[in-house]
């Protein structure tokens, strides 16, 4: 074949190009460290990486769900607590009246003590999550109760977390179940103490159901709060796994791409020094 | 025998040849990288011999008389032309479709934590927050934040392919002025070489400049090209003459039935493009565009839909039935996705809850929330985020085997032009070496004419003195 420099010239010229976007390609996954910058990187590839993207907010957010429950069981575990010392200190208060020795006078100081202690719990029963009250079941815009003696004002319904695909578990208590035998108890006491007799049996034993219904509602509480830490675990492994594999998918293999780089370099380099040697010759060079 | 003149005109006959050739070599050199240019060469003959003139014929026959140029020509290989002009076409065709969709690819630059995905990420994450806290304002805030962030980039991009679908009409219509300024200025051509070929010679440097603008024509339309007697060269546009002799017709731009550009003769038909940049921007701008838009409008109308459906069964913050969520416009959903005007204005208006008076109540929000894992798409086969990543996929493969064939036809294409330019191109140390062996043609034939010269002086000056 008959070759001309013109054929040299434009040969060399689209080699140089071809090295040149090779060079470019490997420099962009190097600044980046990542191999795919587009869609036509690797289309297959891309379409994995989105699905995965989502796949890992998905976790991420129900992590978030997570942990939105786990403040509010944290928040109704404190609650109860209290509640139940209240109970306790109560339960003394109640013992010591079934003692006939005492005074009028000290019968009406522990009263007032119970009356006070029943407010105490109003109070914890009004615990708020933001401006939502927890123990009112879906009625969260209103407190449990009014008063120590007023009526529930929630309802029964369960305010759940979502902590996986199609999965969730109540995350309230419902105050009437933790709150109502207190209260009712609370004001038996009180007022068997200010008509100035003994304490009844049945009191004793009413404050003690009452203090088994706050004691079996944290056991509730506690279970799910088991439950939260067990798909935060699983939800932990999914999200490191999901994050591994996108990673596989979408980053550069900096060694690889470092060496590539390397490589297209060189190759350019000599390209375009045979081309300085190629071009720069012709018989019109050796002729006098 | 011959007159004692007849040598020098021979040695003349030499020097004239020399003197073209090396001329021709000089034309040559100059137009080395001259784009479209055919080197040229110098045919010479034998000049008529000259037939002795005896009353016997047994002598020595016919007297060469020198040499004579029978022409300049032009070395081109006129199948090749052709093959390339088909070869342009095909590889002009497809490099406007891998540009046109590189910049599709620009305009959903996935993966990305910027791009449409996370943002439908994020809105779908949005509503589980609202689930979690329904009386929360500013979860309810995020929310419809959200949502406006995933209308507006479903909106940017619709508007972003409708722009790219106008400016290919764009670059068709300049593109149909090229293809009549370049048939206006081959059927000049076509005049000045006729002009030229009636008087018997030939047109070299004209024919290379109409060769030039044919194959330019045809890396915007498929052409067929006859070449007829005259000179001339009639080009033919799906059958129909663009060009014929010194006059070329004109290409319109009209409005097809999609008030998109198309190109049409001037009465009124359209023109059957076959293959180039032509045929490829109405393919780009009818076919994978108009998809992509399709696609987009479907995903924007399946998650307002959907998301739709459960709103109005629930209840809001004040305790009213919930009304649509998004609104857009059917028939163009990509274009007009908005959240709806009165949740906008009241994050409150997020219906919520199952049921009113129960402000606690995220069940509703929670439904949505899941709407993410749900086949809402590609008539309740695919997840909104299935939907998606095949849309951007389909983006990717298209644009990725638009640039592989690009590049494979551009090889096709250079490897014909290097054939053409092995045939066609000049060669620089050919020319050089030609121009030597010329001068010494030209050097030997001057000698020629000196010995004639030294015979004649022998005989005009010394002859006949002879004993004086």
């Amino acid at each position: 074949m008959r070759v001309t420099h013109q054929m040299l010239h434009a040969n060399a010229l689209r080699a140089l190009a071809a090295n040149l976007g090779g060079l470019d390609r490997a420099a962009e996954r190097v600044a980046t460290a990542r191999r795919l910058n587009r869609p036509s990187d690797d289309p297959a590839d891309v379409r994995r990486a989105i699905k995965l993207a989502d796949a890992q907010a998905e976790i991420a957010q129900y992590l978030r769900n997570v942990d939105a429950g786990d403040r509010l069981l944290g928040l109704a575990d404190t609650a109860l607590g209290r509640t139940s010392e209240i109970v306790g200190r109560a339960r003394e208060l109640a013992v010591a009246g079934a003692n006939g020795t005492l005074s009028a006078a000290d019968r009406a100081a522990m009263a007032a003590e119970v009356r006070q202690l029943a407010e105490q719990v109003v109070g914890l029963a009004a615990t708020r999550a933001g401006d939502a009250y927890i123990f009112s079941g879906l009625r969260t815009d209103v407190p449990p109760y009014a008063s120590p003696t007023g009526p529930y004002q929630g309802d029964s319904g369960a305010i759940l977390a979502w902590i996986g695909p199609a999965t969730s578990l109540p995350v309230n208590v419902v105050g009437s179940a933790a709150f109502g035998p207190v209260l009712a108890a609370l004001d038996a006491l009180a007022t068997e103490l200010e008509a100035g007799g003994p304490v009844s049996g049945a009191t004793l034993t009413s404050l003690d159901a009452a203090r088994s219904a706050v004691v079996d509602a944290r056991a509730v509480v506690g279970a799910r709060q088991n439950r939260l830490e067990l798909g935060r675990t699983a939800l932990e492994d999914a999200r490191l796994a999901t994050e591994r594999l996108r990673s596989m998918v979408e980053d550069a293999d900096l060694a690889e791409a470092v060496t590539e780089l390397s490589r297209r370099e060189a190759t350019y380099q000599a390209a375009l020094g045979v081309t300085a040697r190629v071009l720069s010759t012709s018989l019109v060079d050796y002729l006098r | 025998m011959t007159s004692a003149w007849f040598g020098l005109s021979i040695g003349l006959s030499g020097l004239r040849a020399a003197q073209t050739m090396l001329e021709t070599a000089a034309h040559n050199t100059a137009n080395a990288s001259t784009v479209g240019y055919s080197r040229q060469r110098v045919r010479l003959v034998a000049a008529p011999p000259f037939s002795y003139p005896a009353f016997n014929r047994s002598g020595f026959g016919q007297l060469g008389t020198g040499v004579a140029i029978a022409a300049v020509e032009r070395v081109r290989d006129a199948f090749l032309d052709a093959e390339i002009r088909t070869q342009v076409g095909a590889s002009a065709a497809w490099a406007t479709r891998r540009d046109g969709l590189a910049r599709v690819e620009t305009i959903l630059p996935e993966p990305s934590t910027a791009g449409l995905g996370s943002a439908l990420a994020r809105f779908w994450a949005a509503w589980h927050d609202v689930a979690a806290e329904p009386t929360s304002i500013a979860a309810r805030t995020a929310l419809v934040e959200q949502a406006a962030t995933l209308a507006s980039g479903i909106n940017r991009v619709a508007r972003q392919l409708a722009d790219l679908s106008t400016s290919l009409d764009g670059e068709l219509r300049d593109r149909i002025g090229e293809v009549n300024d370049l048939a206006s200025r081959i059927a000049t051509l076509n005049a000045q070489i006729q002009r030229v070929v009636v008087t018997g010679e030939r047109a070299n440097d004209l024919e290379d400049a109409r060769d030039r603008l044919l194959e330019e024509l045809s890396e915007l339309v498929s052409v067929g090209v006859e070449r007829q007697a005259d000179g001339t060269v009639t080009v033919l546009v799906g059958g129909t003459d663009l060009v014929s002799g010194n006059s070329a017709r004109r290409v319109v731009v009209g409005t097809d039935g999609a008030g998109h550009v198309e190109a049409r003769w001037s009465w009124g038909d359209p023109i059957a493009l076959g293959t180039g940049r032509l045929a490829a921007l109405v393919e780009l701008r009818d076919g994978p565009l108009a998809a992509y838009r399709a696609a987009l409008d479907e995903l924007a109308a399946g998650i307002a839909d959907a998301v739709n459906a459960l709103h109005v069964t629930g209840f809001d913050a004040t305790g009213a039935a919930g009304g649509a969520f998004f609104s857009y416009t059917s028939g163009d959903a990509a274009a007009t996705l908005a959240v709806d005007a009165a949740v906008a204005a009241d994050p409150r208006r997020v219906a919520a809850a199952a049921a009113p008076g129960q402000p606690g109540d995220g069940t509703i929000a929670a439904a949505i929330a899941e709407l993410r894992s749900a086949r809402i798409l590609a008539a309740g086969t695919q997840t909104a985020a299935d939907f998606y990543a095949g849309l951007v996929g389909k983006i990717g493969a298209d644009s990725r085997s638009a640039q592989d064939v690009a590049d494979g036809q551009a090889l096709v294409v250079d490897y014909l032009r290097n054939r053409r330019e092995a045939i066609s191109g000049v060669s620089l140390d050919e020319e050089a070496a030609d121009m030597i062996r010329f001068q010494h043609a030209y050097a030997a034939s001057a000698r020629l004419i000196t010995a004639v010269d030294e015979m004649l002086d022998t005989l005009i000056s010394r002859t006949g003195l002879v004993g004086r």
